[in-house]
């Protein structure tokens, strides 16, 4: 029986050279990541960068090339379903049934993490409430806009009451009502000790989420600490989108085209 | 209006190259299995240049004969071809996936006229091959093998036809895409459509006989012999048949090609026909893809039902997880088109099969003589089985991004493949319950223990069955659209062939006790005990087998995610 032990836990996630190949191009290089328990850790990256790759190999939807990982100090390889119990998954695709309804989803959701109908029904009521997707819980799921799977895939993973959220992009298509409430959610779940994983292009609101920042850049991390921690060290004292050019090298001429 | 045309036709070649060329795939078990899938469309290709080569020269062959005026088996065979390019032209594209209308949209973003945008749509319509296969015999032969005949008036006549004619499929084609479109665009009023449709295709083979008063026995029962059978008056349908012939467009273009040479003043009616037709169906085609351009996407919400909690059950003997995939896999069915034909096809077998058993009554199994209920709830079974092989090869690829959805859940792959195969195992049973319980209500049966047997030897098939259908989804993923009952939301054609076998397979034995057990040892009694060792034996057989499936299934989940 594995035993699980949150207080005593210091890193949420934690990687040794953690790398994954696509045949020649190396899309995540030997990265070694420190989430610490308890933290809002924002992921940035350009275009590219291997933020996706990273969160695929964490949650077990790729295997990593080399290297090791811990998630919630459980090992992925010998205890995958127990991580997947803790964990919970906003990926790049949405990870939605076409036919199913939203209900439906957070029905299947609760039902594969062994919870008691009367337990998963109140708390999708109360997702679905926050998510204002009541009105559209019998729909099916192919006729929802992209903006209403991204908030009935971040009710998916919310449901389950995870320690653990990795989020990929989940603010991208959400109106800003439903926003600013999972913001607050969100703040509220970390103040609780939960552990938020979440990369993003908005820099304003991984700025003023984050407790924690990793930055990727080809594949490798080139920076990693509290925000102060960053700043100090890129001798930076501006914003979080300077800062984040300045650790990129994506310092480019503004684009003059005469014939535009 | 050439440059536009100049880069649709570069757009096409682009998207053809590209998907012959990347293929994206991460191991070499993808890499055989893309090899494979792409073999279908290159064979195909290679078999369409002989195939446009032979017609050419039957073109030929077929003018000549016309203006030298000898024998016209030829034109004959032209006439066949025409009406069966025809019903293809009709029947294609309801076959064929849904235009995408991503790209409507896209196109109306761009600077070209609404009407270059039919033109453009229209002529696409050449690229299907039945239509492609019509210009060698049309416009190229049947003009040159006049000409060499000599006969230069009848030559023009035939290919203004010919040119007619090919205008014609492609408008058809252009019109039934648009019709398809329009009624699609309202998913839910497209899935009643898709509905239809399955009842309808087969039923179209089904009708003439349910219709047709039999020729095969006299009003005493006698069995009649065959020039009695030829003597007999036509029956309505053949008379029916008969009479609206003429309207067809095939026949407009035998009648002009066979007048042109004798009578090109006489070919002048039929080809104003023809060529009325066409622009006719032009015109149609043209409103109706304005019509598609004005709202190319949909706009409407279904709902679905919640089956008074059904969907929350667990299903006895499962995990709550394996279940949730089981009930799953069995709304997939009933929520698309391709799903609600694997569970309503089964049920025409049995009774196309049930009419020509009363109209024939003279049909018996060795051994057990009067049983044919018993015979047509078999049949039900393994066209049940048959027709569940598009979901039940491809079970992971079908749920497209809800695969990665059960790979982020704590899910063991022992429950995602116990969920899938009992969720096919609901699909299946459904159809198969009805024929059996059906036949049972139908026919009287003096061998009640006859039927458990059959229950005993479906349940062993499907058990040998499961195993190989999760290891072939495994090795060979195809992302598939279950809104179109086509080839677009068939499994992998290797999976679906394999599979296809292995369900023949699956049956062997149970045919064999059946047969050995009534013919040889004349033991009725006998059979239901051995069928329940057999289902025995085979589910022991296939729990053997799902272990190697298990460590393949978990060893391909990286690729099996990236299928939607």
């Amino acid at each position: 029986m594995l035993t699980y032990n949150p207080p005593c836990m210091e890193f949420a996630v934690e990687t040794h050279g953690l790398a994954r190949t696509f045949g020649a191009k190396r899309a995540v290089d030997g990265i070694d990541l420190r989430v610490p328990a308890g933290s809002f850790y924002g992921f940035l990256g350009p275009n590219g960068a291997g933020k996706s790759t990273t969160i695929k190999c964490l949650t077990g939807l790729l295997r990593p090339s080399s290297g090791s990982m811990r998630i919630l100090e459980l090992d992925p390889v010998t205890a995958a379903v127990e991580i997947k119990r803790r964990v919970g998954v906003v990926p790049e695709d949405l990870a939605l049934f076409d036919r199913l309804t939203a209900a439906e989803t957070l029905s299947f959701v609760g039902q594969v993490h062994g919870m008691a109908p009367e337990t998963f029904k109140a708390r999708s009521a109360d997702l679905l409430s926050l998510m204002d997707l009541t009105s559209a819980s019998t729909t099916l799921v192919a006729d929802f806009s992209h903006g209403m799977k991204k908030k009935l895939s971040l009710a998916a993973s919310l449901l389950p009451a995870p320690r653990l959220l990795f989020l990929d992009e989940p603010f991208e298509g959400i109106d800003a009502v439903a926003s600013r409430q999972i913001k607050e959610l969100l703040h509220s779940f970390v103040a609780r000790g939960g552990t938020v994983f979440l990369t993003s292009h908005i820099l304003e609101i991984v700025e003023r989420l984050s407790t924690h920042i990793g930055v990727i850049a080809d594949g490798k991390m080139v920076a990693q600490g509290s925000i102060e921690e960053i700043r100090s060290g890129a001798h930076g004292h501006g914003t979080l989108e300077e800062l984040f050019i300045e650790l990129v090298g994506g310092e480019r001429a503004a684009a003059d085209f005469d014939w535009l | 209006m050439l440059g536009i045309f100049r880069a649709f036709v570069w757009m096409r070649v682009r998207v053809l190259v590209n998907s012959l060329e990347r293929t994206g795939s991460r191991d070499t078990l993808e890499r055989f299995s893309v090899a494979v899938e792409k073999l279908g469309p290159i064979v195909a290709l290679v078999v369409l240049i002989p195939s446009a080569l032979v017609l050419f020269v039957l073109g030929i062959a077929t003018g000549f004969a016309l203006a030298q005026s000898t024998s016209t088996i030829t034109l004959t065979i032209v006439r066949y071809f025409l009406l069966l390019v025809l019903v293809l032209t009709i029947f294609g594209p309801m076959m064929l996936p849904i235009r995408d209308s991503g790209g409507l949209v896209r196109y109306l973003l761009l600077p070209i006229p609404r009407f270059s945008l039919y033109l453009a749509q229209m002529t696409g319509g050449l690229a299907d091959p039945w239509v492609l296969l019509v210009i060698p015999v049309v416009v190229l032969g049947i003009p040159i093998g006049l000409a060499v005949g000599l006969s230069f008036l009848a030559a023009a006549i035939a290919l203004v036809a010919g040119l007619a004619f090919l205008l014609l499929l492609t408008g058809i084609t252009s019109l039934a895409s648009s019709v398809i479109h329009l009624l699609l665009r309202d998913r839910r009023r497209g899935d009643l459509v898709m509905l239809v449709v399955i009842f309808l295709l087969p039923m179209i083979s089904i009708l003439p006989q349910l219709m047709t008063p039999s020729t095969d026995r006299a009003p005493d029962g006698r069995k009649l012999t065959r020039a009695e059978r030829r003597a007999q008056p036509p029956s309505p349908t053949a008379r029916a048949a008969l009479r609206l012939a003429p309207y067809v467009p095939s026949e407009m273009y035998r009648r002009t090609a066979g007048a042109s040479v004798a009578s090109p003043a006489g070919a002048a009616i039929p080809l104003a026909e023809l060529a009325g037709v066409a622009f006719l169906v032009q015109a149609a085609a043209f409103v109706a893809y304005r019509r598609v351009l004005d709202m190319p996407v949909s706009l409407s919400m279904r709902r679905a039902g919640s089956f008074g909690g059904l969907w929350d059950r667990i299903v006895p003997g499962l995990s709550p997880a394996a279940s949730a995939v089981a009930l799953t896999q069995l709304r997939l069915a009933l929520r698309t088109p391709r799903g609600r034909a694997a569970m309503v096809t089964p049920l025409l077998m049995p009774v196309f099969f049930g009419v020509v058993l009363m109209r024939r009554g003279n049909f018996s199994i060795p051994g057990i003589e009067g049983e044919q209920g018993l015979a047509l709830a078999a049949i039900g079974a393994f066209t049940s089985m048959l027709a569940l092989l598009p979901i039940a090869m491809n079970q992971f690829a079908v749920d497209r991004a809800g695969f990665t959805r059960q790979m982020l859940s704590p899910i063991s792959i022992r429950e995602l493949l116990l969920g899938k195969a009992v969720g096919n195992a609901m699909i299946a049973a459904l159809p198969a319950s009805l024929a059996f319980v059906l036949s049972l209500a139908i026919y009287r049966s003096s061998h009640p223990l006859l039927w458990l047997g059959l229950i005993f030897a479906v349940v062993a098939a499907y058990a040998l069955l499961a195993p190989v259908a999760a290891a072939l989804s495994a090795v060979f993923p195809k992302t598939v659209d279950m809104n179109s009952i086509g080839n677009n939301s068939n499994a992998h054609q290797a999976a679906m062939l394999l599979g296809m076998l292995s369900s023949v397979a699956s049956a062997v034995i149970p045919v064999g006790l059946t047969f050995v057990t009534l013919a040889i040892l004349h033991r009725v009694e006998l059979l239901p005990w051995l069928l329940l060792g057999w289902a025995a034996i085979a589910i022991g057989l296939s729990y053997l087998l799902f272990i190697p499936v298990r460590r393949l299934v978990e060893s391909r989940c990286e690729t099996l995610a990236q299928y939607y």
